[in-house]
């Protein structure tokens, strides 16, 4: 019993521990670094299914750290933060793998996989922190653990990038400080709980409650790229493919929709929410993000770009759904959490291994990639059609319980919304397929693939294809219980309680 | 039976700096620089001995000879002095390993300039263990006249540790130092005089069972905080601080700017918490907050501005003094949140203390491999001097208040502090200084992490040095995972209660 209360900690422990280790290992000793990251991401793995299985089992698992005057560091795992503790595990053994062979022959790889070890150990104390104290406290780790990573490269370019960075998720680390202390003045140092537990504060503080909600909004928005808060993802793109890959669909924008979650759930509990009607705000902020966002992806021509800003609006699917009041859109608000990720770390894969491979990063170059490199593009073509949501890749499931969602709650704007954004995805992903398959490239004659390319092909290649089919598996066989859909069920379930 | 040794050991705590400092002065460099760090070690289990034995047993008096006060001195033992001796024990260990690869020769110097550095050393060991003596008597002492001499062998030993370096700048800062501290000592001594005229004691605790309040009290009370604010370096009298830690080896920087501040604050504390209690005007702990705010606002624009290193994180100094001095607006006059005022700005001084020891014996290493610490010139420290670029970062985290860090704990109190009472406009003030202290720190970070220009040489520096300030960044993060450690031993026999620390409304 004893044991068992200690397994979220040693969740956080492989992942952070290897972090450490691998900054005091030689430069040269490539090998030792990979033996130590992929082990420790396979035994990541293995205890959170260990965790997984107990907690369907109904244990209850919650490692409590006091820290001062009543203030603990609570970690502990419910069905939400396993959710997102699943992903990051088994995402961050794919992107390693990835990293691995990204990085072959480059400098400062042990501070670059050290880094990259904590700032997934950052997720997982995300994911796992049992109140909102022990979130800021990880997320403001994760705000210095990515810092290197987007810097990694030393440019001019990669530096001022990670200004922008800094100035926007310290300042929202800041506004989330001061209003988890305003809180905590509240209602004390508040554990989450399923359905929240604010709802018993006196009426005469709720205009506070308020605007604290606010703010905490505000503060997790910046991570999650609610527009306006959006202007530091595009430009952080100059990170290499694999930390753009982990950024987008785990580490930095999820934690930010995470907390999100966190907070209207099981901070303040939907029912509260609700009666002080301050979710018709959130929802209205998220479809602006998601419109917004398509649109400028739209005019992108470099691919990254391009899927930054698609990103900036996916992540608003996830608030969308939060703030769309009723079961079935949270459904499709949290499991998009998943499938998003996914998808989106898919697509980064392949951006990545069309500049490795082709020294292709512009869309407008793209044209007839798809015969030299066919799996590179299988697999990018089947994310791409999962974000716009075509049946049955795992897109179209999140976006099919957003849409009846809303219609249950007859919120018609929000349906709007959807099909305007579906269209626009397809607007800005459609054109790229078409060019990599159909069209040919006439100005510039094939010159093959780099050796930096058929080298590592096997690194490069195999994290995308599982991922892709990930993605198609996820919306198949979403019907079965250890779906991701199946487990979002089973959280909704205890988030309304019925 | 552990009363004995507590209070053996206290005396201990005092004797042996001063023995220890006129050993190393007689035995010349090399057998002195043993015995200095020999003696940091044996400080640091002595005190931590008294630490346990404040513990276990709570507060203790002591009259020193078996003469007790009003006649003698007493030694006065609670949680605030056991909290302040232990960590600048710590700190003091620390800085005494770092100080020992410092003053060594180093290897690809000229002669000459290893001399000088030779010269510097025989004469820090001695003045260093003076000022630790100095802080010990001051942190133990329940007489304020016993306490004004403690300020003064602090104070003198500091001036001529600033002064070691010999060179103009260092000469000049030097003499700049002393004019003001010594004018604050001399205030600080009138309200003694002023006290002492009127109710005939020296002891702490005697004069707060007779001090009324009064002309007489409200004059000297005036006198001995703008003496201390003096020598705190609190806006607007802090002109003399950046240069003088700035131009100062690193070991004596970071000695000033992580202890000695923290001395004079603390008796500030002291005395207008424990001594002065029924006398002080809540309005006189208001006037120490705007200062505070300007410090925090203006030290930190300065620090932004600086071109070298050691200066910005003097200016840094001058900012994180006015969140210490927060405690006083938030905690005068309110009975709510007091906990988290007094545990709050102390907690804050402690892990500055140790941040900011980290930071400039980082500084002083860079100095060293580099011969310089122009900011804009570091670019690809962070590939070559990884361990030190991560102690800065570690200390960094700690001055900007990003968890997990002693800093972050200091502030989230002084927060929350300020939203019990109410007292909004400070809230957001530390907020925006944490903001700011994250531009300037980041804005040295940044720069190291940029690739490096091919072809410049730099010194080895020295493992020792290095450990040391990485060991150092570790205790200011340490203070952010381990809390409840210093926030029990504060506790002990403290002035204000520490309520329960659910919210208030609920």
């Amino acid at each position: 019993m004893i044991m068992s209360n200690w397994l979220p900690l040693f969740i956080l422990m492989t992942s952070f521990l290897t972090g450490i280790a691998i900054f005091f290992l030689r430069e040269e000793n490539h090998s030792t670094r990979s033996f130590l990251n992929i082990f420790n991401a396979v035994l990541k793995i293995f205890l959170v299914g260990l965790l997984m299985w107990g907690v369907f089992n109904g244990h209850v698992y919650e490692f409590r750290f006091p820290l001062f005057l009543g203030f603990d560091i609570v970690l502990n795992a419910d069905s939400l933060s396993l959710l997102f503790v699943c992903l990051s595990a088994i995402l961050w053994l794919l992107t390693t793998i990835y990293a691995i062979g990204y990085l072959k022959g480059t400098s400062n790889q042990s501070r670059f996989f050290g880094f990259f070890s904590l700032c997934v150990s950052a997720t997982t104390g995300i994911a796992l922190a049992g109140n909102l104290f022990t979130l800021l406290v990880f997320y403001e780790f994760l705000t210095l653990t990515t810092y290197p990573l987007v810097v990694h490269k030393g440019t001019k370019e990669a530096v001022k990038a990670g200004r922008v960075y800094l100035m926007y998720t310290l300042l929202g680390g800041a506004v989330l400080f001061f209003a988890m202390v305003w809180l905590s003045s509240l209602a004390g140092p508040a554990d989450f709980t399923e359905r929240g537990i604010l709802s018993s504060v006196a009426t005469e503080y709720h205009p506070q409650i308020i605007i604290i909600f606010f703010l905490l909004i505000l503060g997790f928005g910046v991570k999650a790229a609610l527009v306006p808060l959006h202007g530091w993802l595009p430009k952080a793109m100059v990170a290499p493919a694999p930390v753009s890959a982990l950024l987008h669909a785990v580490a930095v924008v999820k934690a930010g929709a995470f907390g999100i979650i966190r907070v209207v759930y099981d901070l303040y509990g939907i029912e509260f929410c609700q009666q002080l009607k301050i979710l018709q705000g959130l929802a209205i902020m998220a479809a602006i993000t998601i419109i917004y966002g398509s649109i400028r992806a739209l005019f992108q021509d470099d691919l990254k770009r391009r899927l930054a800003y698609s990103t900036v609006s996916q992540v608003s699917y996830i608030i969308l759904g939060v703030a769309a009041i009723g079961p079935i859109a949270t459904i499709g608000g949290i499991v998009h959490l998943v499938h998003q990720g996914i998808m989106k770390i898919t697509l980064f894969f392949c951006a990545g291994n069309l500049a490795e491979g082709m020294n292709i990063s512009r869309i407008s170059e793209m044209n007839g990639v798809g015969r030299h490199m066919p799996w590179t593009m299988g697999a990018f073509t089947i994310a791409a059609l999962g974000m716009i949501g075509v049946p049955p890749m795992a897109g179209f499931i999140s976006k099919w319980y957003l849409g009846m969602g809303a219609l249950q709650s007859s919120q018609l704007w929000i349906v709007l919304v959807l099909l305007l954004s579906s269209l626009l995805n397809a607007a800005y992903f459609l054109p790229i397929i078409y060019a990599a398959w159909f069209k040919d490239s006439k100005e510039v004659s094939f010159q093959g693939l780099t050796t930096k390319w058929t080298q590592n092909r096997r690194y490069l290649l195999y994290p995308p294809l599982v991922t892709a089919g990930l993605t198609l598996l996820m919306g198949i066989f979403a019907g079965l219980p250890f779906s991701p859909l199946g487990w979002v069920k089973l959280i909704t379930l205890r988030e309304y309680g019925h | 039976m552990t009363q004995i040794i507590a209070s053996h050991a206290s005396v201990w705590t005092i004797m042996l700096p001063f023995l220890s400092g006129v050993l190393c002065f007689m035995a010349g460099r090399r057998i002195g620089t043993l015995i200095g760090v020999v003696t940091a070690f044996i400080l640091t289990i002595l005190t931590l001995n008294l630490g346990v034995s404040v513990f276990q047993s709570g507060p203790s008096r002591y009259a020193i000879g078996g003469w007790s006060s009003p006649l003698g001195i007493d030694i006065h033992l609670d949680g605030l002095s056991v909290l302040m001796l232990g960590f600048t024990a710590i700190v003091g260990t620390c800085i005494s390993m770092y100080a020992f690869g410092y003053f060594k020769d180093r290897k690809g110097l000229k002669k000459e300039k290893n001399k000088h550095y030779a010269k510097m050393g025989t004469y820090f060991w001695p003045l260093w263990f003076f000022a630790w003596g100095g802080l010990n008597v001051l942190f133990l002492s329940s007489d304020i006249f016993n306490i004004y001499v403690a300020l003064e062998i602090v104070s003198f030993s500091a001036i001529a540790l600033v002064a070691l370096k010999g060179s103009v700048d260092a000469l000049l800062s030097a003499t700049r130092y002393f004019f003001l501290t010594l004018l604050g000592s001399l205030v600080y001594l009138f309200g003694v005089g002023f006290l002492y005229s009127a109710y005939g004691v020296l002891d702490l605790g005697l004069l707060e069972t007779v001090i009324r309040p009064g002309m007489i009290s409200t004059v000297a009370i005036t006198l001995m905080t703008l003496g201390l604010i003096i020598k705190t370096a609190l806006f607007p009298i802090h002109f003399w601080l950046p240069p003088a830690h700035a131009n100062a080896p690193a070991p004596v920087s970071a000695i000033l700017s992580g202890l000695v501040v923290m001395g004079s604050f603390y008796l500030l504390v002291r005395l207008w918490f424990e001594t002065f209690t029924g006398v002080i005007m809540p309005v006189a702990g208001q006037l120490l907050g705007v200062l505070g705010a300007i410090a925090i606002l203006g030290g930190a624009l300065q620090a932004l501005r600086q071109s070298r290193l050691k200066m910005m994180l003097a200016y840094s100094t001058v900012a994180q003094i006015g969140y210490m001095f927060l405690l006083f607006p938030l905690l005068a006059g309110n009975s709510i949140g007091q906990g988290f005022a007094w545990g709050g700005g102390i907690y804050f001084s402690i892990s500055h203390a140790c941040a900011k020891a980290a930071a400039f014996m980082v500084a002083g290493s860079i100095m060293y491999a580099l011969g310089h610490d122009r900011i804009k010139d570091f670019r690809g420290l962070a590939q070559r001097f990884p361990i030190g670029v991560f102690a800065f970062a570690l200390a960094g985290m700690s001055l900007m208040g990003l968890p997990p860090s002693g800093g972050f704990i200091g502030k989230w109190m002084l927060l929350k502090a300020a939203m019990l009472t109410g007292q909004w406009w400070y809230a957001l003030l530390i907020v925006a200084g944490s903001i700011l202290a994250a531009c300037y720190i980041f804005r040295v970070l940044e720069i190291t992490l940029k690739a490096a220009n091919p072809g410049e040489k730099a010194l080895h520096i020295p493992l020792r040095m290095q450990l040391s300030s990485l060991a150092m960044s570790f205790f200011a993060i340490l203070l952010g995972l381990a809390a409840t450690i210093p926030l029990e031993i504060l506790k002990i026999d403290s002035p204000v209660f520490f309520q329960s620390m659910e919210g208030f409304i609920k």
